[in-house]
């Protein structure tokens, strides 16, 4: 699988080497940008190794390749050359979207592209109305439709794969799990009906919910006068989650081992229960305190020894039916019935949202009681069922269309990808860090050390050519809009405007790769930044040979080869020169540390961040 | 300022042609520029003039002296648009504005700073003073002595406080605000119809008539800022008439409404910054002029800078001048500044010293002695409390479970620590221990913290924030694994070791190295969670020389002297023999001023700035705090006031109506503007050049000033709340204005249309009034109604 991963690193040289030529045309500028990747001792640590970044990397530059060459067919629209490149920036749009969501940001740059070039199109009026419909709808099916399909069929594929239970089951809904091999809920395994004594689990209706979870701490003292056990909902499997349906009577019995079936007695809608944790033996209790998180909450404990509580332990049971609210007599049915828990003395509902609780609540979710009746996140249904005399009857699941799983499973990544916080103590970085190649990131330790840190020549010198960039186009716009562009020779004019739109259009590439992390709230880490980076090599090889072929324009006709050879030389030198001090971040040190003189990388070490555990 | 700008107004002759040969009659500063003749195949987009519109500006009156007219012509025109939608606004914002008589939200903060300027008493708040000034001064004019302090909400006004004039203050701002909406879209270019119709939306908001009944900065805030927009709309349609004197005066009037909206709030900046962007815009259209060389270019580059960023500072520094000239009492602000700061108020008590004499002079450091050590890196002291380190933290680490030793930012008992011989094996004491001898440079030391009796340890186990830094802690003897290595070497520099320690207040710089790790005590100057109140980590450093590790000796009190003149004697003994004199003599002299050290006015605005900076982000959750991507549609709303008795309530609600449409009234902007766009790409010209050029353009400004309004706080990450949407509120309400005028006119090109789009959002606006008694329970109070519903 590693080779996998080094050929799809290996490949994105000759995409980026393509598709500058594609752009500008320009041999040099390709063969620049190549080595300068090459070189690039970040992108070949990310390629070694079995992660999503290589085919991720692969994807976008693929993509990025594609469109530049359907670009450059807008000549002779329809053709066959130009139906397979747009179809091929749609399919690797779609791969890209499939590998990770930053996958995103380049369906953004293929967009404006295709935006620009309709609009482009739209101002030609040679081409009928019908012509220009035609070319939207085109795209539109080869960039839009085809990933969606593409995106999709991964997606169902993914489902057929993985048709076992596993870890990640808590995160899903019961009717989800119900199509999973080997999972509880699978080929009616439970009662259909829940009955005082059923040993149930809970869990919250919204999308990644959580099992309703106690266990045997108890909140804080500094959280109020009352120092009861914790309430929570919980997305993994435990015993913890298993609560006994009783009745407000503690006395009446329930029915036992010897007991028919006669004796059971089904809870009905309205009717009022008291759930007892079976691990602690405590009751599910509110009562007027604020919750911990949410203080227009009331605090969920457990409250009561050994099963027996007071008045605060009683929830009424309302079923909600198709139309709204359920009839009263209404029976409980396990999964398909979608419950609502209210506390009798509150008149509050209980409630379960993606609020964790800090480390003392072990950071699950918070269970508060709700006074808003109206809230969606007050749904619950009857997971697990157990009950000794029940039988498991037989009867059809609502079973999750495709669809409907899918967007389930978005509802639940989405979720979890805004909660991915970072763990205490653990390196985290900044986006400006990114680019200055702040600090790195440790992939091994031990005897074999491999860090990830990008070669800083190559890295500060994109920053630098960026800068000049920037430069060079706002002397162009403010030439333009004092007019001296226009007295300008021509072939310098189309020339310039080669160069500055297309390293525009890297630049944009670059911006839609980087800037939309400092929105997210996310934890994140230095190789989110790697696609970024290619669209920031490529517009340093643009940069640099156009800077290059302006310098030589200016010199004697003797001297001209000259120069540009000698320049050209002197770059692709610095850049392997650099490559060769920083290769062994990527291939692996042992031995001493940097500040020994018989270190490999004696002296590299340049900025005081990079030393992050002291590995360089 | 705003009626000046209205009777400067200019009377546009009734034909169009007129303007355009600066006629005679015309001597009103703004007609004699001539009419530019906007072209839109220019590629120089710039904002439209003002259409000469049959209906009349406001009002005129008129001197002119010509050959054609007799001497003491008066001539007036009264807009009655206009002066209804001033009466209206007027209306709703003071109708009964003395209800409810309690304090409401945020008049707990701003009525109480207003008082304690009228008590001279210093206090601290993130937002500049001008807006409290006012509040300050209106108070003062009726006499009251602001010995009420607006604690907290619903408390009832006492009789003597000047509440109603208070909150009339507000009231003004909020009518004036609808003017401005008014002329800002007349100057825009859009009709007197289209201006009247976002007055009216203006006037029958909810949010904007609440915001202006309570003693709040707000209101003040969102007319400045369109204050400053109107002003320099004005300025733009002076531009060509560069450096003239009507020219030079609007770039003023600019730059005193940016500088007065600065001097009340900072969220001014983003006011500062729409109107910056549109200068951008207007500069960049210069550079394509080529009449204009470069070095004028750059003048008007430079001159624009300087009255629209100079003015606001000098207004800046006036204001704080009048702040500290007002405030020279010490007060609740006291604990946010420095000492030398604290020195330059009346009455500054020192929180620790009450029981305490300080040392005087330099003096010997004595085992025994109480001091308290801070962090000249953090400017915070070593404080301990009897609170543990939470046994685990959330990625599973173990702490030491002993008592936390942190860093505090403010003066308290237990920052005080001993200093003591350490105790000899197995924790008896050694000879002489109880002694009080000086303590001598590298001695070994233990530091005992005097509340709770724990000692200063620092063991091999992570760090709280920092795991790779060990912790400090006070050592709580569990008998168990864990040996307390309690010896610290106190090493001062430049002098020599084993000679004894002059101590001096605050210039002592020590460093105190943990004898059995060799590592030195450090703030690490992050903060610690809920658990330690947000104090700073404490722990050891690895590298001895860091200048995180050192910290100067603060409150020093000598134990009581078993022999005074003993000690005075061994004290001279030791200062002659020492041979260094530097470090005795020579610092005694500038003793005196030490503590004493005032700071001037810069120094005292340059901190405060920075501190009102900084404590931005540190306002913490708040119920009722929203996110900006409720705002728009109302998400969530912030309950003002409650009544305690009955079930009457202020609560900060926008007209739904009317903020939803106005939601999608933008939509629907961006919409029509793309699909003109395209038909226009398509070369089919629905609207005349002039026409689009105007919808474009002006929309655009609208919709940028919404913008700069509202993007911003997406990156701000303090708690927020509804009503840090307000001053955006109008921008959108003016586009729905022109939307609806757009649609108007584009339905008039059919004949006989019957269904005016205006007159169904009129209608649509009058109807909710009659709508909102229905909302709410308690119908006899009819100004709630504006204000509230429950």
């Amino acid at each position: 699988m590693r080779v996998v991963c080094a050929l799809m690193g290996l490949l994105l040289v000759p995409l980026c080497y393509l598709t500058v030529w594609e752009l500008v045309k320009s041999t040099t500028a390709a063969f620049i940008t190549g080595m300068m990747l090459v070189c690039e001792t970040g992108t070949l640590v990310l390629s070694q190794y079995i992660l999503l970044d290589p085919p991720l990397l692969f994807f976008i530059m693929a993509a990025t390749y594609c469109t530049a060459r359907f670009i450059n067919c807008r000549d002779e629209p329809f053709d066959l050359e130009w139906w397979y490149w747009l179809t091929l920036s749609g399919m690797f749009i779609g791969c890209s979207f499939s590998v990770k969501w930053v996958g995103l940001f380049i369906i953004a740059l293929v967009g404006l592209t295709t935006v620009k070039d309709l609009w482009d199109l739209m101002g030609d009026l040679r081409l009928s109305v019908a012509q220009i419909q035609k070319h939207f709808l085109a795209r539109a099916v080869c960039l839009i439709i085809w990933p969606i399909l593409l995106y999709f069929s991964v997606f169902c594929f993914h489902f057929l794969v993985l048709s076992h239970s596993g870890n990640g089951d808590g995160f899903f809904s019961s009717e989800f799990q119900s199509t999973l091999v080997g999972n509880d809920l699978y080929d009616q395994k439970v009662p259909e009906y829940v009955a005082y004594g059923s040993v149930i689990t809970l869990k919250n209706r919204r999308g990644g919910g959580g099992l309703l979870h106690s266990h045997t701490h108890l909140y804080p003292e500094d959280l109020g006068e009352y120092q009861q056990q914790q309430i929570t909902a919980y997305t993994h499997k435990d015993d913890n989650n298993k609560w006994l349906v009783k009745k407000t009577n503690s006395h009446a019995p329930l029915p036992g081992a010897n007991s028919s079936i006669e004796d059971v007695e089904f809870i009905r809608n309205g009717d009022q229960i008291v759930l007892e944790h079976v691990m602690t033996k405590r009751n599910l209790h509110a009562h007027h305190q604020k919750a911990p998180m949410t203080p227009t909450h009331y605090q969920v404990t457990g409250y009561g020894e050994n099963g027996v509580g007071d008045a605060n332990d009683i929830w009424v049971v309302e079923i909600l039916g198709s139309s709204g609210s359920g009839n009263h007599g209404d029976q409980v049915r396990t999964v398909t019935s979608v419950l609502k828990l209210r506390h009798l003395n509150l008149g509050c509902y209980l409630h379960s949202h993606s609020t964790q609780l800090p480390k003392w609540g072990w950071e699950q979710l918070e269970v508060t009681c709700n006074p808003q009746a109206s809230d969606r996140n007050n749904l619950w249904n009857v997971e697990g069922n157990v009950h000794d005399l029940l039988p498991h009857v037989s009867f059809e699941f609502y079973k999750p269309s495709i669809f409907s799983k899918f967007l389930e499973s978005h509802l639940v990544m989405a979720e979890s990808n805004n909660n991915m916080k970072p763990k205490e103590g653990e390196i985290t970085s900044k986006p400006w860090h990114w680019p200055i190649n702040l600090q790195g990131q440790v992939f091994s330790g031990g005897d074999h050390r491999v860090y990830l840190l990008g070669n800083p020549i190559i890295f500060w010198g994109c920053g630098l050519l960026k800068i000049l960039f920037v430069v060079v186009v706002m002397l162009k716009l403010f030439a333009r809009q004092r007019g001296y562009l226009q007295r300008m020779r021509n072939e310098i004019q189309a020339e310039l405007d080669v160069f500055t739109s297309n390293g525009l259009w890297l630049l944009v590439g670059w911006a839609l790769h980087y800037l939309p992390f400092y929105l997210m709230g996310r934890v994140l880490y230095f190789h989110h930044y790697f696609p970024a980076l290619m669209f920031s090599i490529m517009l340093a090889g643009v940069t640099i040979e156009y800077s290059i072929r302006l310098l030589t324009a200016l010199l004697h006709p003797a001297l001209k080869p000259l120069f540009y050879h000698t320049s050209v030389a002197v770059v692709l030198f610095i850049t392997v020169v650099s490559f060769l001090f920083f290769m062994p971040l990527a291939y692996g040190m042992s031995g001493p540390k940097s500040d020994n003189p018989e270190s490999s990388m004696y002296g590299l070490k340049w900025l005081p961040d990079w030393d992050i555990l002291a590995i360089v | 300022m705003e009626a000046e700008g209205v009777m400067r107004k200019r009377l546009l002759p009734r034909s169009k042609q007129a303007g355009e040969d600066a006629s005679p009659a015309s001597r009103s500063p703004v007609t004699r520029s001539p009419q530019p003749g906007v072209s839109l195949l220019s590629p120089h987009h710039r904002l439209p003039v003002p259409s000469p519109s049959s209906s009349s500006s406001p009002v005129t009156i008129w001197f002119p002296y010509t050959r054609e007219r007799p001497w003491l012509t008066f001539t007036t025109e009264v807009n009655l648009l206009w002066w209804l939608a001033l009466a209206l606004s007027f209306l709703t914002r003071f109708w009964r504005i003395d209800f409810p008589h309690y304090v409401v939200f945020d008049e707990v903060h701003f009525g109480k700073f207003a008082s304690y300027y009228l008590t001279r008493t210093f206090f601290f708040d993130v937002h500049p003073p001008l807006g409290k000034l006012i509040f300050a001064a209106l108070g003062y004019s009726t006499g009251f002595n602001g010995s009420f302090l607006f604690t907290t909400i619903g408390l009832e006004y006492p009789h003597e406080v000047p509440f109603v004039l208070m909150r009339s203050a507000s009231g003004l701002a909020g009518s004036l605000l609808v003017p401005c909406i008014y002329q800002i879209m007349v100057e825009l270019g859009f009709s007197h119809r289209a201006a009247f119709l976002a007055s009216l939306f203006t006037i029958l908001d909810n949010s904007l008539i609440i915001q202006s009944r309570v003693i709040m900065l707000d209101s003040f805030v969102i007319f400045l800022s369109y204050l400053s927009v109107l002003c320099y709309l004005k300025f733009y349609h002076l531009r060509h008439r560069p450096f003239s004197g009507e020219w030079h005066r609007g770039l003023i009037y600019t730059g005193l409404s940016l500088g007065t909206l600065l001097g009340v709030k900072y969220t001014g900046l983003l006011g500062l910054g729409c109107v910056g962007l549109l200068t951008l815009c207007d500069l960049w259209q210069l550079i394509a002029d080529t009449t204009i060389d470069l070095l004028d270019f750059l003048l008007h580059f430079l001159l624009r800078g300087v009255y629209m960023l100079g003015i606001p500072l000098v207004i800046s520094l006036i204001l704080f001048f009048i702040h500290f000239t007002v405030l020279t009492n010490s007060g609740p602000g006291n604990a946010f500044v420095s000492k030398p700061f604290r020195n330059t108020l009346i009455g500054t008590v020192e929180t620790t010293s009450e029981p305490i004499h300080l040392s005087p002079n330099t003096t010997l450091l004595r085992y025994g002695s109480h001091v308290s050590l801070k962090s000249t890196d953090a400017l915070c002291w070593l404080h301990s409390h009897p609170h543990l380190y939470p046994l685990k933290y959330p990625d599973d680490r173990g702490s030491s479970y002993q008592q936390q030793v942190t860093c505090y930012e403010f003066a308290d008992i237990n920052n005080l620590w001993e200093v003591r011989r350490p105790l000899g094996p197995g924790g008896v004491a050694g000879a002489g221990s109880d002694s009080h001898d000086p303590v001598r440079n590298k001695d070994l030391v233990e530091l005992v913290h005097i509340n709770t009796s724990k000692i200063l340890n620092s063991h091999d186990v992570a760090a709280p924030l920092t795991p790779t830094h060990q912790e400090v802690a006070g050592y709580v003897n569990y008998s168990s694994q864990f040996v307390p290595h309690l010896e610290w070497r106190l090493e001062v520099t430049g002098v020599p070791d084993g000679s004894p320690v002059f101590h001096e207040r605050g210039k002592l710089k020590l460093k105190l190295i943990h004898e059995h790790s060799k590592q030195t005590l450090a703030c690490t100057g992050k903060r610690l969670p809920e658990w330690a109140f947000q104090q700073y980590e404490v722990v050891t450093e690895r590298d001895v020389s860091s200048t995180t590790a050192v910290w100067s000796l603060e409150d020093v009190v000598l134990p009581p002297p078993s022999n005074a003149t003993a000690w005075a004697e061994e004290e001279r003994l030791i200062r002659e023999k020492t041979q260094n004199p530097g470090t005795g003599s020579a610092k005694s002299e500038d003793e005196d001023d030490d503590s004493q050290e005032t700071l001037n006015f810069w120094e005292k605005y340059v901190e405060l700035q920075v501190h009102m900076a900084t404590a931005h982000g540190n306002l913490g959750e708040h119920q009722f705090g929203a996110t900006p991507h409720n705002w728009p549609l109302m998400g969530k709303l912030l309950p003002y006031w409650l009544d305690e008795k009955g079930n009457a309530q202020v609560t900060l609600i926008g007209n739904p109506v009317m903020w939803w449409v106005a939601s999608v009234g933008i939509v629907v902007f961006l919409a029509v503007t793309a699909v003109h766009l395209l038909r226009r790409r398509r070369e089919i010209f629905d609207l005349p050049h002039a026409e689009f050029h105007q919808w474009w353009t002006s929309g655009s400004v609208l919709l940028v000033g919404w913008l700069a309004h509202y993007l911003p706080y997406f990156l701000l990450s303090r708690v927020l709340f509804l009503h840090h949407y307000l001053p955006a509120v109008p921008f959108k309400l003016m586009l729905l204005a022109a939307v609806c005028e757009h649609f108007y006119a584009w339905l008039k090109r059919f004949p006989r249309t019957t269904l005016s789009p205006i007159h169904t959002l009129v209608s649509l606006s009058s109807s909710l009034r009659h709508l909102l008694p229905r909302l709410r329970p308690v119908p006899h109070w009819l100004p709630v109604l504006l204000a509230s519903h429950s």
